[in-house]
């Protein structure tokens, strides 16, 4: 038996609005009973610092934001690095991608095994710079315009015209119908994410999404393509079916071929009826139901380990379509004492944050 | 580790012609392949559609229909002309 490895992972938290680092955790330690997980979280309240199951963590390390910049990053890697010898880095979260792509260099130099795509990858896919690569790649995207200050607004959106979605750098999208609402969210979402702000052609259709791993060519080495079957308001899947496209397969290879991708990577469809599959997002992550496709033999987390570790690599099966999940939240028990500890202290480092005394009641 | 798929009355083909995109469990539920859609359907409509998707003409499934049924030839003609509107209309079959 090798020695334990050791992957610290972001994104530990699975609410209404679930982050991917509890499913990375939950596919590597179903392949790799002994992996440690180290936890590097933003928040004590990441619900999955709490769990006792596969997406348990065996140490948690509290992070500075990813607005403080890579500096603040880099020295606190190299701190949690001191104390638990990590192999590989995870992230898994869109806000911190640029950090760890400006550390990468100084992560490797520690040993600290992580792959992310190149700078100006990443660049092409981000949601203000997608219509360009769209338009130049043929891609059909929709109607899309950034927004960098509030005097733009009215303007943009009556060039788009309602209902219309605004959208923030990383995260959330509004379906916004008055003006009265587009300035609202506008507000909520500069305050949040900053600028700019995204302002984007409603398109109401079915949503297909592609998650895979490209090598350092930038080919595909694994995937899994999935319709949503559920979706919460806020549009996050918490349902999907796999199906066999040739044609979403087509467009993602294009997309990760064209961008010479490196990684980890989802990327969003939207299909309105009678018009060709629209591009709508690429994310530079594993998505948050990465854990589906490991369940049914395509565990892309452990295919990255293989790849980073230089290990011989894992057999990754062609998930059929048919196969589907459902999203099912439960409650994990905590106690205040854990989550001051981790609070006070900036690290945990004795385990989950789940105390002994309610396991196995 | 690839899970057995229970009820699945044909193997996915590498390729997405009629008879490989559609695939039935029981008569009465099916499912689209490409796009996710299933459908629960009636037991006469799965009956024409897996004669369909086996490569059958119009013509071919109105004599199918006809003789399973036991209906003369223009209820016959009717009914498969009305079902291939029907699959049109959602987007099913193309032509």
């Amino acid at each position: 038996m090798g020695r334990t490895i050791t992957v610290a992972v972001t994104g530990l938290h699975r609410g209404d609005n679930p982050q991917p680092g509890a499913a990375v955790a939950r596919s590597l330690r179903r392949a790799l009973p002994d992996v440690r997980i180290v936890a590097l979280s933003y928040d004590p309240l990441e619900s999955a610092l709490y769990s006792r199951d596969l997406d348990r963590v065996d140490s948690t390390y509290l992070m500075p934001y990813p607005g403080k910049g890579p500096d603040h990053l880099c020295a606190r890697i190299a701190y949690v690095h001191g104390r638990e010898r990590l192999d590989i880095l995870i992230p898994c979260l869109d806000s911190e991608l640029s950090n760890f792509i400006e550390i990468q260099p100084d992560l490797e130099r520690q040993g600290i095994a992580i792959m992310l795509p190149s700078r100006d990858a990443f660049e092409r896919r981000a949601k203000d710079h997608l219509s360009d690569f769209c338009e130049q790649h043929g891609l059909p995207a929709p109607r899309t315009l950034v927004v960098n200050d509030a005097s733009q607004l009215t303007q943009c959106a009556n060039e788009i015209g309602y209902p219309l979605y605004i959208k923030g750098k990383f995260y959330e999208a509004w379906l916004v119908y008055t003006a009265v609402e587009l300035f609202e969210k506008f507000d909520s979402l500069v305050r949040t994410w900053g600028l700019p702000v995204l302002v984007q052609e409603a398109l109401i259709g079915e949503e297909f999404d592609v998650l895979g791993l490209a090598d350092a060519a930038g080919g595909i080495v694994g995937q899994c393509a999935i319709r949503k079957l559920l979706r919460t308001a806020t549009g996050k899947g918490f349902g999907g079916i796999v199906v066999k496209d040739p044609e979403i397969d087509r467009k993602s290879r294009l997309i990760i071929k064209e961008l010479g991708w490196r990684g980890p990577f989802e990327i969003e469809f939207l299909k309105t009826p009678g018009r060709p599959h629209v591009l709508f997002e690429i994310n530079p992550r594993f998505p948050a139901w990465v854990d589906f496709p490991s369940q049914i033999g395509c565990n892309l987390p452990l295919r990255l380990v293989d790849m980073l570790l230089g290990r011989p690599p894992t057999t990754l099966e062609v998930c059929d379509a048919g196969q589907m999940f459902i999203r099912h939240s439960i409650d994990l028990v905590g106690d205040m004492a854990e989550l001051a500890k981790l609070s006070v202290d900036g690290e945990y480092p004795d385990g989950t944050l789940a105390p002994m005394a309610e396991v196995g009641k | 580790m690839s899970r057995k798929k229970p009820g699945a009355d044909n193997k996915p083909g590498a390729d997405t012609s009629r008879g490989s995109r559609f695939r039935f469990y029981s008569d009465q539920f099916m499912l689209d392949t490409v796009t996710g859609q299933f459908f629960r359907v009636s037991p006469p409509a799965g009956f024409i559609f897996k004669n369909l998707i086996q490569g059958k003409t119009g013509e071919e499934l109105v004599d199918i229909v006809e003789k399973h049924f036991g209906i003369d030839r223009p209820k016959a003609i009717r009914d498969v002309e009305m079902f291939l509107a029907e699959l049109r209309s959602v987007g099913i079959i193309e032509n």
